[in-house]
C-alpha cells in the first residue's frame, strides 16, 4: 500500500485549476443578462402536449430505438457538421448549442486514427444527434423550458463524451 | 495536470478589472472569469464529482458574482472573496446532490480529459463517498480546517477528521490496485 507520504506527494501535485471541457462563457453571458432564463418557464406558443417535456423524452427513447436498429444497415455519412454560431440568436438553446458545437467540433479536428472497437462512432454520433434534434423541437413549442434545457445539454454531454473516447482511442 | 487554458487577454490590473465589473463592464467581468475559471471549476468538480453539475455551479458562482459584485468593499482580496463564493455555492449543490442521489441513486457522470496528468488520483477521488470525498476536497485541497468543514458541512468536527482519514485509506488502497 502507497504510505501517507507517497500519498502527500501525490496530493500535493494536484492542480490547484481545472480547465472545462467546453466554453462555459457563452452560457454564462446569457445568464448574466437574464439570470432567470435557465429556470423560469416562458410559453410563447400555445402549448402542445405532444411536445411536452414527458413526450419529448419519449420520443429521444423511441428515436435512439429505431435508430439502433437502421444504423446496422447505415454506411456512414459526412462528419457531423458543426452549426454556425449567430451571436443574434444568444438564447440559452443557442448558448448550450454553441459551446458543445465548438468543443465537438475541436474534438473532430483533433482526431487522427480511430480504434476498430469505436469504428461505428460516426453512427453513433448520429442517434444522439437526432435525438437532439428532437428536444430543439421541443424546445421550440416551450421555449426555455428547464427541463428541455437540461436535456439537451445532457444530451450533448453523452455525446461529448463518447467523442473524446473516440478521439483518445487514436492516441492509444 | 492541465493547467486553465482559459484565454487571458488581461492588461488590466485586477483591481481595475473588479471596479470595471462592479460598473456593469462585462468585458472586463469576462477577463475576470477567465482568470479565475479553472480554480472555480476546480472546487466544483471535485465536489460534485459530475462535469455538467460542474459546469453548471461553476456557471451559478460567476452570476452570483456579478449580482454581488456591487457589495464587494476590497476588505479581503478578490479573489478570496471569489473562492469563498465558490465553495459555499459548491457545498451546497453538493448537499442537494446528496439528496438527489439518496433518492435516484444515479451513478455520477465522471469527467474525463480535463483531469489532466494527475488524472488518476483525480478519477480516485471522485470515486471517494459523497461526504469523505468533500471532507477530503475542502481539507486536503481547499484548506479549510475541520472545525470549518464540519460547520459548512453540518457535521460533527469528529465526523470530519474520520471522514478525511477514510478518505485517504481507500485513495491510498486504490493507488495500489491500480
Amino acid at each position: 500500500m502507497k504510505t501517507e507520504h507517497e500519498l502527500d506527494v501525490l496530493i500535493a501535485g494536484l492542480a490547484s485549476e481545472l480547465k472545462p471541457a467546453r466554453d462555459l462563457w457563452p452560457e454564462l453571458e446569457q445568464r448574466l443578462t437574464d439570470p432567470e432564463a435557465m429556470t423560469k418557464k416562458v410559453v410563447q406558443l400555445k402549448p402542445n402536449r405532444w411536445l411536452s417535456v414527458p413526450f419529448a423524452s419519449a420520443y429521444v427513447a423511441s428515436a435512439a430505438s429505431v435508430l439502433f436498429a437502421v444504423t446496422l444497415f447505415w454506411q456512414p455519412a459526412a462528419p457531423v457538421q458543426p452549426q454556425v454560431f449567430n451571436p443574434q440568436m444568444l438564447d440559452a438553446e443557442t448558448a448550450i448549442v454553441y459551446s458543445f458545437e465548438q468543443a465537438k467540433a475541436e474534438q473532430l479536428a483533433s482526431m487522427k486514427t480511430v480504434d476498430p472497437a469505436y469504428a461505428d462512432w460516426q453512427q453513433q454520433l448520429a442517434q444522439w444527434q437526432q435525438a437532439i434534434t428532437l428536444v430543439q423541437l421541443a424546445l421550440k413549442y416551450n421555449p426555455n423550458e428547464a427541463l428541455l434545457l437540461k436535456q439537451l445539454k445532457q444530451l450533448y454531454s453523452q455525446q461529448q463524451n463518447y467523442l473524446q473516447k473516440v478521439v483518445q482511442s487514436g492516441l492509444v | 495536470m492541465l493547467r486553465s487554458e482559459c484565454p487571458e487577454q488581461n492588461v488590466l490590473p485586477m483591481d481595475d478589472l473588479v471596479r470595471l465589473s462592479q460598473q456593469g463592464d462585462r468585458v472586463a467581468f469576462r477577463q475576470l472569469y477567465q482568470q479565475h475559471c479553472g480554480r472555480v471549476y476546480a472546487v466544483c468538480m471535485r465536489l460534485l464529482a459530475d462535469r455538467s453539475k460542474a459546469e453548471d455551479a461553476c456557471q451559478e458562482v460567476f452570476v452570483k458574482v456579478w449580482q454581488q459584485l456591487s457589495v464587494f468593499r476590497g476588505d479581503s482580496s478578490f479573489s478570496t472573496w471569489l473562492h469563498s463564493i465558490a465553495s459555499r455555492t459548491a457545498i451546497d449543490l453538493w448537499r442537494q446532490d446528496k439528496l438527489l442521489r439518496l433518492a435516484t441513486e444515479e451513478l455520477p457522470e465522471v469527467a474525463g480529459a480535463e483531469l489532466g496528468q494527475s488524472r488518476e488520483l483525480e478519477q480516485l477521488i471522485l470515486r471517494l463517498p459523497h461526504q469523505a470525498r468533500a471532507v477530503f476536497v475542502l481539507f486536503a485541497l481547499e484548506g479549510y480546517q475541520h472545525q470549518e468543514i464540519a460547520e459548512l458541512l453540518g457535521i460533527a468536527e469528529g465526523s470530519s477528521k474520520s471522514q478525511y482519514h477514510r478518505a485517504r485509506q481507500l485513495l491510498r488502497e486504490w493507488l495500489d490496485e491500480n
